[in-house]
């Protein structure tokens, strides 16, 4: 079994830790968060210059052909610096329902990403039903020859620098996947900021008038598009956090390192050594669940889905013990703002939270 | 939602998927030239964890028929033991599991030797 990475994947995995080594030391993160936009549009230019906007992609809608390995590279190098540039919003999650469907108008849509001038977020999560997406209860509903949209989203990341949102909504009794533009007249738009520092958002939908060919995807194949994103968005943010959990765990042996107590290093102490080998551990465990679900997903394996809840539970599980071991390793430090240790900690909370907590997928992995 | 032992269950059996693929990535690793090195105490540690929680989970299931111990020797050709096949020899696994977490080198050793060559502290 061949599980090395090839030269392309491993020069992208260099580019990416030379541009956060560059940009993105904690200072750099405070900057950029502070800002009103909650990201760098600077670093997002690069990013498209790069040609890292476009990796997902077909040759066909302007992209390099890459799949889930390449995504995974990228996101694991992102997680180490904690990158709050909105890549999963507009191009993981967007991007891959747009590149999957047959809607018409995608190749213009997915073109418009990869220039770094156009932002799409996915509005899906709704009060009341949990993790179960798909049993939403905005409605999408035919008005003549045209559409009417009602409802509200919750947790709509980005979503005040969206130009557009692909909402979920219940059409024909079926889940459909349709276009709205941000400034459409009768959305309403809630900006707030997520527990990491992000930008996020609450729409609501008051008979907003859609033409016909807003509509992405209706029925089996929104269901189908949607889940795959799922999917897709899982595994990105599971090999973020195998980043974060290797920084955090990296971070906290230097700390003890340094650190004096009893007229010696910390690390010399066996309780805190150990405690630092079962953070380590755990990363590396998690990387090969990582691995697995990632060529699962790229051959397209049936058990594909399985692995990605498998890896969700070792994410949500690993990331909340090396996040709280950091902060307690750090003593009084980690949990002080200006270091970056307990940044990390509030990533892996987020994490866990999107798609599906811990035991949402250990319930989702028995049930498969 | 899944009862508390499938909950359980479910969960093992993730982590032996990942321990699995860990001992592939470390097969890899040997069939590119390298050599896997403290990375295999990694092995050690979880292997015999969950090995040890499997024995746990036979336990956890076999209820109140562990009291039917039997014996070091098994039990005798002309008994039958009480209760499922599965709880007759469950506890002596169970027990007898407790040595791997202790034989080739301690779990404790396999960190002090992990800390020392891969963390450097």
């Amino acid at each position: 079994m061949n599980l090395n990475y090839s030269d392309e994947q491993n020069m992208l995995r260099e580019q990416v830790l030379k541009f956060c080594e560059t940009n993105y030391d904690f200072t750099d993160r405070e900057k950029i968060l502070e800002s009103e936009v909650g990201y760098s549009t600077e670093n997002w230019k690069e990013f498209a210059e790069l040609g890292w906007l476009a990796v997902p992609f077909s040759e066909d809608n302007g992209g390099y052909n890459f799949g889930p390995i390449e995504l995974t590279v990228l996101f694991e190098e992102f997680g180490k610096s904690l990158v709050v540039e909105p890549y999963l919003s507009s191009v993981v999650m967007s991007g891959t329902i747009l590149e999957n469907s047959n809607y018409p108008a995608k190749q213009a849509l997915l073109e418009s990403i990869i220039s770094g001038d156009h932002q799409i977020s996915v509005a899906y999560a709704e009060a009341n039903i949990g993790y179960n997406f798909l049993d939403c209860v905005t409605s999408l509903d035919a008005q003549g020859d045209n559409l009417v949209l009602n409802g509200s989203k919750t947790i709509v990341l980005n979503a005040a620098n969206s130009n557009q949102f692909i909402v979920l909504a219940i059409h024909d009794g079926k889940p459909a996947l349709v276009l709205v533009n941000s400034d459409a007249s009768g959305l309403e738009l809630q900006s707030f900021r997520t527990l990491d520092g992000q930008t996020c958002g609450e729409l609501t939908f008051e008979n907003v008038a859609l033409n016909s060919d807003a509509l992405i995807a209706s029925g089996d194949e929104a269901t189908a598009l949607f889940n795959q994103m799922i999917d897709v968005s899982i595994l990105c943010i599971s090999a973020e956090a195998v980043g974060a959990m290797t920084s955090a765990y990296q971070k906290t042996v230097q700390y003890t390192k340094e650190r004096e107590q009893f007229s010696q290093p910390i690390s010399n102490f066996q309780v805190l050594q150990h405690r630092m080998v079962d953070m380590f551990v755990e990363t590396e465990i998690t990387k090969s669940l990582l691995i697995k679900a990632t060529l699962q997903l790229d051959s397209k394996d049936a058990e594909a889905s399985k692995t990605i809840s498998a890896l969700k539970v070792q994410v949500g599980k690993a990331g909340k013990y090396i996040g709280q071991q950091a902060v307690q390793l750090h003593g009084g430090m980690g949990v002080s703002n200006e270091m970056s240790i307990g940044h990390y900690l509030k990533r892996f909370t987020v994490i866990d939270s999107m798609f599906g907590n811990t035991q949402h997928h250990i319930n989702k992995y028995s049930s498969l | 939602m899944i009862s508390d032992l499938n909950k359980k269950i479910a969960e093992v059996e993730i982590d032996l998927m990942a321990l699995e693929f860990t001992e592939l990535r470390a097969l890899a690793a040997i069939a590119g030239g390298g050599h896997p090195g403290a990375e295999s105490s990694i092995l050690k540690i979880r292997g015999t964890e969950i090995q040890q929680r499997i024995s746990e989970l036979f336990v956890e299931a076999a209820g109140q028929y562990i009291l039917a111990y039997e014996g070091p020797d098994g039990f005798e050709s002309n008994k039958t033991p009480a209760g499922p096949d599965h709880a007759s020899d469950s506890v002596a696994h169970y027990l007898n599991f407790r040595k791997t977490s202790i034989y080739g080198g301690s779990n404790e050793i396999q960190k002090n030797i992990i800390a020392k060559a891969i963390l450097g502290v």
